[in-house]
């Protein structure tokens, strides 16, 4: 088995302890940081299908992301400065008034191994909050809004038409247990995913189009 | 003619057919839960007994909501860090004077059920932060079981002083273990790592005279052989994304569903209308009444900080449940 095989094996399989070491070892045979990374994402990207269709569960997801981002950070010093293969800047949080975040962060892991750079704004997030986030980061692309409560579905509601306000032009996307597609059309977002396995496909048509 | 308590226990404990449908949210006197700060923090918030952060939020209706720094980071190291509430300095006596007088305490016509809040798997997550301790059972299940084993030796403390001063007749414990789409963790985790202490703790429950009801919300049909296997009499606030009239059609025998309303969805909503209301009630009383072993639940999440403004999302749903409750 190539190191590279061995790389992608140990993140379905969330080996968190053993991967750096792995990734360190396919980099010395001569295998490239962004082949490594690709692989990686495809991983991850195999992770999401199993989430989505109901073959994992949340904590496998868990364990997955958290070996892909322990081998990243093998693979950061090596590709430093090279920030071709990002996507974009997108910025996710949860709206006003809501504390749930497993949801969003595992959006936020999805979207971060599909290629863009995550600026995470945690929980309880004011609509303006997501404004400021745009004029303070480099390159925004898509902002990720995430709802769990019936109660904040309208903070939900108020964060897109707040954000359209400012910049009409900004890429939202929507989530979270209560919403559905039709609601996230009646409130003017761009887009829906039902859960993080589909969200980083979802995410690309976006900004693609 | 039954009284409410004896139409409740019929469907509820017995699995049969009570004379008309019970209502969870008028027949039932509901002890525990938020009231015990050794288990939510003081009301506002603060630390509980565990020394774990609690918030008040005005969209969680003022309900207590776990946060702050985790108190545990490695579960390994479980037995140096946690620390159990000392339930010997607590003044239950206070305790139960000041519950009767919010809840009432009309034992003779309504069930008496103490709601034991932060089931095993929900304090470990409160201990750890959520996704950790979804981590742990995967990477460190033995240490994971040691700790649900210690939560269980206390609950088991619990079940007794409860049993001593409040006398329930029912005690529910409220492990949400499901998501919307299905169960947090596979069922085989569920069975190998939390069932065993669920069930040690319904077996504690009986052994002091008290029947045993399991909460989870969320997606989570397929675990239901499960709970009937160790002796759940009920499963509660079940939500209508499971299949709850095939659940009653194979299961009812065996364990009673109380719940049945969208919460979730549009009749969930604060600003749903009458008519929402009204038929999901309608519906949750057709489709599930005439089956028996049934308890119809139904609540909708307010915003605002007190009960008041829970009771006022409810007045409606009740009103409703009064109306269809007669099973055709
Ligand atoms: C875990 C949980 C909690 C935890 C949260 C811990 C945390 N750190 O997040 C705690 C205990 C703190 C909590 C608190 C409360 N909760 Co809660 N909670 C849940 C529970 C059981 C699971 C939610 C979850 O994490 N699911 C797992 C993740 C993976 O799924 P997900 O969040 O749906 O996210 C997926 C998709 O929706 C999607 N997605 C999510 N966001 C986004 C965003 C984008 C852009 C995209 C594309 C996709 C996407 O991708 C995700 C991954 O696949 C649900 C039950 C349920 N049926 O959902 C209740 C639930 C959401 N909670 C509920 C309630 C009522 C509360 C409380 C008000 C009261 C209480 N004490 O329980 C408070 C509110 C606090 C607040 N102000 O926010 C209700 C809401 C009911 C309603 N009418 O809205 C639910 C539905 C339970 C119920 N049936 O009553 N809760």
């Amino acid at each position: 088995m190539s190191k590279i095989e061995e790389v992608k094996g140990l993140v379905e399989t969330g080996k968190s302890k053993k991967i750096a070491a792995a990734v360190q070892e396919a980099l010395d045979a001569g295998d490239k940081a962004q082949d490594i990374l690709d692989a990686m994402i495809a991983s991850m990207g195999v992770v999401g299908d199993k989430f989505s269709s109901g073959e994992i569960f949340v904590p496998e997801m868990l364990i997955a992301a958290k070996a892909m981002s322990k081998g990243v950070e093998v693979l950061k010093p090596v590709m430093a400065g090279d920030g071709s293969s990002s996507l974009g800047t997108c910025i996710m949080g949860t709206v006003a008034g809501d504390l749930h975040d497993i949801g969003k962060n595992l959006v936020v892991m999805m979207l971060e191994s599909a290629g863009f750079d995550m600026v995470d704004l945690g929980v309880d997030v004011p609509a303006e909050k997501f404004v400021e986030a745009v004029k303070e980061n480099d390159n925004v692309v898509l902002i990720a809004c995430s709802g769990l409560l019936t109660t904040t579905m309208p903070a939900l509601k108020e964060a897109v038409q707040t954000i359209k306000a400012a910049y009409p032009d900004m890429k939202v996307i929507v989530g979270g247990a209560p919403v559905t597609q039709e609601y996230a059309n009646e409130i003017g977002a761009d887009g829906y995913a039902p859960d993080a396995g589909s969200s980083a496909s979802k995410a690309k048509e976006i900004i693609g189009g | 003619m039954l009284t409410p308590k004896e139409n409740f226990l019929l469907a509820a404990v017995e699995h049969k057919k009570p004379e008309w449908v019970p209502n969870e949210m008028s027949d039932v006197i509901m002890y525990g839960g938020a009231f015990e700060s050794f288990e939510n923090g003081p009301a506002g918030g603060g630390l509980d007994g565990f020394g774990v952060t609690w918030h008040a939020t005005e969209s969680a209706g003022g309900q207590p909501v776990p946060g702050g720094q985790p108190v545990l980071d490695d579960i390994e190291k479980w037995e140096d860090v946690v620390k159990f509430p000392n339930l010997d300095e607590y003044d239950w006596e206070g305790s139960l004077a000041m519950q009767s007088a919010i809840m009432g305490a009309d034992r003779d016509q309504r069930v008496v059920e103490y709601g034991m809040w932060n089931g095993q798997f929900l304090r470990l997550t409160h201990l750890m932060g959520f996704e950790n301790a979804l981590c742990a059972m995967l990477e460190e299940p033995e240490a994971c079981d040691a700790l649900f084993a210690a939560i269980t030796d206390y609950k088991i403390k619990l079940v007794e002083r409860v049993a001593k001063h409040f006398k329930p007749d029912i005690i529910t414990s409220y492990d949400d273990i499901a998501t919307e789409r299905g169960l947090f963790m596979s069922p085989g985790t569920y069975r190998s790592l939390i069932k065993p202490h669920h069930k040690r703790l319904n077996d504690a429950i009986r052994a002091n005279g008290i029947v045993p009801f399991i909460h989870t919300c969320g997606k989570c049909e397929e675990i239901i052989p499960d709970y009937i296997e160790i002796g759940t009499s009920a499963w509660t606030s079940a939500q209508p994304m499971n299949d709850i009239e095939g659940i009653l059609k194979k299961y009812g025998s065996q364990i009673a569903v109380v719940g049945g309303y969208d919460t979730n969805g549009r009749p969930g909503l604060e600003d749903a209308t009458n008519e929402e209301i009204d038929a999901d009630v309608k519906r949750c009383m057709e489709t599930y009444g005439p089956y028996g072993s049934y308890v119809f639940m139904g609540f909708r999440l307010m915003s605002g900080a007190g009960p008041e403004s829970f009771m006022e999302g409810i007045i409606p749903i009740n009103a409703a449940a009064e109306k269809y409750k007669h099973i055709k």
